[in-house]
Order: structure tokens, then C-alpha cells, then sequence
């Protein structure tokens, strides 16, 4: 074995071409064994395990997809101007909405949290069970069963409680104040809690009559405006911080209520349009 | 991969495999299982192979491995090493006795080496494989390919010639 190269001559090809390893078996006999194993596992199998975790993986998302979906479902009732709108919520409790107002909540979440999110003024009748929340952008109410109405509209928020208990919460300051019946707690620069407060202003509204407690004629004005969804332009602006005490009956027309609300003040008014009038000292 | 495809890579490497099986272990028996095995692996785990991947050199990883974890097993003596055998498959010279003589001395030789020496000796010689594929089977430089044939050689020529 004579080399003076590191590479095969042709001396060595030749003769380890002579050369077999003492194997016992040929490689067609190997071939054989594998092919039956090959044979006993299909195809198929295989196949299906990779793409049944795709599908696991899709049915996961998609039946999360949909659990969100019912679980974020949400359920609004809009109230537009000179209308009012009732609902009855998934546990019995009522709402009646006054003009220009609306609610939100998730009815497939309702069982596990009575919540809903509210602007404009409405009475709420809530059944008893869990806590019942009504949040808006300057308060929250907390309530186990009861009545109360609640103002909440633009900078101003207003509570009432008819009946039961009532917790109402500022959502800037976190105060909060426990209402009992014919009690009002008034949002402004901090709680205000006013006792003795005449219940038949809420139902006022409620029973197709305007109630006004002490209130400035451009409270009264706008409230007639909503009512009749028309609009009052009052010249005079000082007329507006006069106050007015007083309850009657809505009318069926814009003019009828108006007028009632000019002569206790030395108003007249004149209708410019269906939708539009004026009001100027007399 | 396709059964076809499968038969095909068998064909083209079952018998260096084997080989380079034998040329650590001088053992039959073990070299033809533990190819088998790790075609069969190779089968099993066909879906996970990237479609660039080369086959080559995880084939003789995947042997490599599969050999030492039977070592391991075994725990036999340091001298795993069976006498290295090679049968001749022509007729033998007139010279028989001589012929013989230098056989085994040969044979000897070749289980004196290193693992190392002695398997890239034999893909050299008997596998008849250049240096760079057997570099890129064993997944080495051809420094290192070089280096251990030139040590083989060494040893062997030690051996088999005397008084040099």
C-alpha cells in the first residue's frame, strides 16, 4: 500500500472494487422490511394531523370571534325631540325616555351586569336583584331595586329618587351621596343633596304635564323646545334668567304652552313658521 | 415527499450510509439496523422537512447520532470496535497463505486507526467519494478531511510496511 499521494489511484480503485463489506443482508432485503412499515402507515393520517390543528386553530378563533361579538352586542333606544320612547330591559326593569335622550347596554351581558350608559332624562323602574348601574359623562347611579329619575344633559346632572334607595356617584370628583325617597342630589361644582323635593315634578314629564320648580325661563323655553321640537328665539336675553314656578298641561300645540308661559311675564310671541317662534317683551 | 421520491433517496444513499456506519463499528448487523432505523425516521418525519434542506448530511448525522446513543446504551468496552472485515470478492491469488496473511494484517491495521481516521480512509477508498463530498457529508472541512487521511496513511503505511 504504497502512496505518495493523499488521493486513490487507480491501483487502489481497482483493487478495493474487489472489496465487499460482510453484510448479511442486501440492501433489497432492507428495502423490503421498510416498505412494508411504509405501507402500514397511510398517507392520510399524516396529513389529517397537520391540518386538523389548522382547523382547531380556525375554530378557536372564530368561536371566540363570536363570543365577543354576543358578549359586546350592543342595544341602543334614542329618544328624538318631541318624543318619548319606552323600553323594557332583559330583567323586567322599565325605562320611559323623555325627548332627546338615549340609552346603551349589552343585553347578552345584562344577567352577569346591569349596566347602561344614558344621556337626556328618563325614569327608571328597576327590579330588584344585582346592582343596577346608569353611568353618564357626569355621574353614575347605583341602584338595588327602586325608582328615580335622572337629568343628565350637557353639563348638568340631575337625581331624583321616588322610591327605594339610590347611590349616586360624580364621575369627576367620585363623590358620592345615598338618595332615599323625595330626595334629589344635583351634580354641579360638588354634590348638592336637596331633601324634600317634590316627586310630581318627575312624573310631570312622564304624565304629559309641564312642571317647573323655581327654574329660569330659558330652562323652560328649552324644555318646550324639545317637547314640540321646535325652536324659541327670545330677544330680550335677560328675559331668559327670569324664573318661572309652574306646572300645566302639554298641550297639544306649541302655541298653547307658550302662551301660557308669555302672559306670566308680560311676553308676546309671535310664530314666524310651523317650527319656529319669537318672544319679545311686550 | 412522495413514496417514489423516498425510494429514490434510499437508492442513492442506503449503501454509503451503511458503510459509513461499519467503517466506525466493524459491526454487520448494527450498521444495517441503524440504517434502517434512520431511513425509516427520515420517512416518518417527512412532512417537517424544509424544501431546501439537505438530506445528505443529516443522513450521516442522524446515523452518527443513532450509533453513539447505542454505545451509549451498550456501555461495551472502550475497544467497541470489532475487527473490521472485508471480504474479497474475487478469486483469491496463488499466493494464498501470503495473501491471506496480509489480509488480516490489513484488516488489523484498519481497527488500530482512529474512528476518524479509518471512516474517512474507507469513504475515500472503498466509497470512493472525493474529498469535498465527503467533507460536505460529514459536514467538515476539507482541511480537516485532508488531515485525517494523511494521519490514516501514516499509520497504515507504519504498519503494513515493514522496516520503512
Amino acid at each position: 500500500m504504497n502512496e505518495n499521494s493523499l488521493h486513490i489511484t487507480e491501483e487502489e480503485k481497482s483493487l478495493f472494487n474487489q472489496v465487499d463489506y460482510p453484510y448479511t443482508k442486501s440492501k433489497d432485503d432492507v428495502w423490503e422490511v421498510l416498505s412494508d412499515k411504509i405501507n402500514e402507515k397511510p398517507d392520510s393520517k399524516i396529513i389529517l394531523k397537520s391540518s386538523k390543528k389548522w382547523i382547531l386553530i380556525l375554530l378557536a378563533f372564530v368561536l371566540i370571534a363570536l363570543l365577543v361579538g354576543v358578549r359586546f352586542y350592543k342595544k341602543t333606544i334614542v329618544s328624538v325631540k318631541g318624543e318619548f320612547a319606552n323600553h323594557i330591559l332583559p330583567d323586567g326593569s322599565q325605562i320611559n325616555l323623555n325627548s332627546e335622550s338615549y340609552i346603551s347596554y349589552h343585553p347578552y351581558w345584562w344577567k352577569i351586569n346591569r349596566e347602561l350608559n344614558f344621556e337626556g332624562e328618563a325614569f327608571f323602574e328597576v327590579e330588584k336583584g344585582s346592582k343596577f348601574s346608569v353611568i353618564s359623562s357626569r355621574g353614575k347611579t347605583e341602584v338595588l331595586g327602586t325608582s328615580f329619575n335622572i337629568l343628565a344633559r350637557d353639563e348638568s346632572y340631575k337625581v331624583i329618587c321616588a322610591t327605594g334607595k339610590v347611590k349616586v356617584t360624580d364621575i369627576n370628583t367620585k363623590q358620592q351621596v345615598i338618595l332615599t325617597p323625595k330626595m334629589m342630589a344635583e351634580i354641579k361644582d360638588d354634590i348638592l343633596v336637596n331633601t324634600n323635593v317634590d316627586v310630581s315634578r318627575v312624573k310631570g314629564w312622564k304624565n304629559k304635564m309641564f312642571v317647573f320648580n323655581s327654574e329660569s325661563l330659558l330652562e323652560v323655553f328649552k324644555s318646550i323646545e324639545r317637547h314640540y321640537d321646535i325652536k324659541i328665539n327670545v330677544e330680550q336675553s335677560n328675559v331668559l334668567d327670569l324664573n318661572y314656578t309652574g306646572n300645566f298641561q302639554k298641550f297639544k300645540a306649541a302655541e298653547e304652552s307658550i302662551n301660557l308661559i308669555c302672559q306670566s311675564f308680560n311676553l308676546t310671541f309671535i310664530k314666524v313658521n310651523e317650527k319656529s317662534f319669537k318672544v319679545v317683551k311686550k | 415527499m412522495t413514496k417514489e421520491e423516498f425510494k429514490n433517496l434510499f437508492d442513492l444513499y442506503f449503501d454509503a450510509i451503511r458503510n459509513y456506519l461499519y467503517s466506525r463499528s466493524g459491526d454487520v448487523e448494527l450498521s444495517t439496523d441503524i440504517t434502517q432505523d434512520v431511513f425509516l425516521k427520515i420517512w416518518e418525519k417527512r412532512n417537517e422537512f424544509k424544501t431546501n434542506q439537505k438530506i445528505k448530511p443529516l443522513l450521516y448525522k442522524m446515523a452518527g447520532n443513532q450509533f453513539i446513543d447505542h454505545i451509549r446504551k451498550n456501555k461495551s468496552a472502550e475497544k467497541y470496535l470489532e475487527q473490521i472485515q472485508l471480504h474479497f470478492n474475487t478469486e483469491t491469488p496463488e499466493n494464498h497463505y501470503e495473501f491471506q496473511e496480509l489480509k488480516t494484517k490489513y484488516e488489523k491495521a484498519l481497527s488500530d486507526l482512529s474512528e476518524k481516521e479509518r471512516t474517512v480512509y474507507l469513504m475515500s477508498r472503498y466509497d470512493q467519494l472525493p474529498y469535498k463530498e465527503i467533507a460536505e457529508r460529514l459536514d467538515l472541512s476539507i482541511k480537516a478531511i485532508e488531515k485525517r487521511m494523511s494521519k490514516a496513511l501514516l499509520i497504515l503505511r507504519k504498519k503494513l510496511i515493514p522496516n520503512e
